[in-house]
């Protein structure tokens, strides 16, 4: 099984199918072109306390 | 020793990159796993933080080398962009296109670097080794 395929299981099992199917659909490009790996830009804008104040939201 | 040990795999990344038909493809799943990856490893870090669980130097470490991070894969990702641009591109020369390949290769390697260090200090945290990306 390769290292991809584990990554996805532990994904699905840790975090459920949503996560899993998430990370799926980011690989599926068959030939991605430049401006595919903007999506990964965008995830990159979040800062360290966008993640730390969406969890305190959470926890309200 | 150890930190040589766990940066081999991603040198053999880069490798087959550097020879791989489907640059495209291969740079697509490594960043789709990557940056997933440390997505998740960030939000399961930021609950822990908030229950109060992480000592505050490490607080810190995760502080510093997040922003490493992000600037290291976006320079990454924009040299990787450049090549595949200058592959499709008629008009390039090959020059063009081993010089766009150096310097994606070059970023992959800083970037590689970058996220070692992040996720030492993720897993110092008490994020699991199985939601962080494989380093070793």
């Amino acid at each position: 099984m390769s290292e991809l395929a584990v990554m996805i299981i532990k994904l699905a099992i840790q975090y459920g199918i949503p996560a899993a199917t998430a990370a799926v659909e980011l690989m599926k490009k068959p030939d991605p072109k430049p401006e595919d790996f903007d999506v990964f830009l965008k995830t990159l804008a979040k800062s360290y306390d966008d993640y730390i104040n969406e969890a305190k939201l959470k926890k309200v | 020793m150890k930190r040589l040990h766990k940066v081999l795999p991603l040198i053999l990344i880069v490798a087959v990159i550097a020879g791989c038909a489907t640059v495209g493809k291969t740079a697509y799943n490594i960043d789709a796993v990557t940056v997933t990856a440390i997505d998740t490893s960030m939000k399961m870090f930021a609950d822990l933080v908030v229950a109060g669980k992480v000592p505050q130097p490490i607080q810190d470490q995760v502080k510093t080398y997040y922003p490493l991070y992000q600037k290291s894969m976006i320079l990454q990702i924009t040299a990787t962009q450049a090549y595949l641009a200058i592959q499709q591109n008629q008009a390039a020369t090959q020059g063009d296109v081993a010089t766009a390949k150096a310097e994606a290769e070059r970023r992959i390697q800083a970037a590689s670097l970058a996220i070692l260090d992040l996720v030492d200090a993720l897993s110092k945290a008490g994020v699991p080794q199985s939601v962080l990306p494989k380093s070793n």
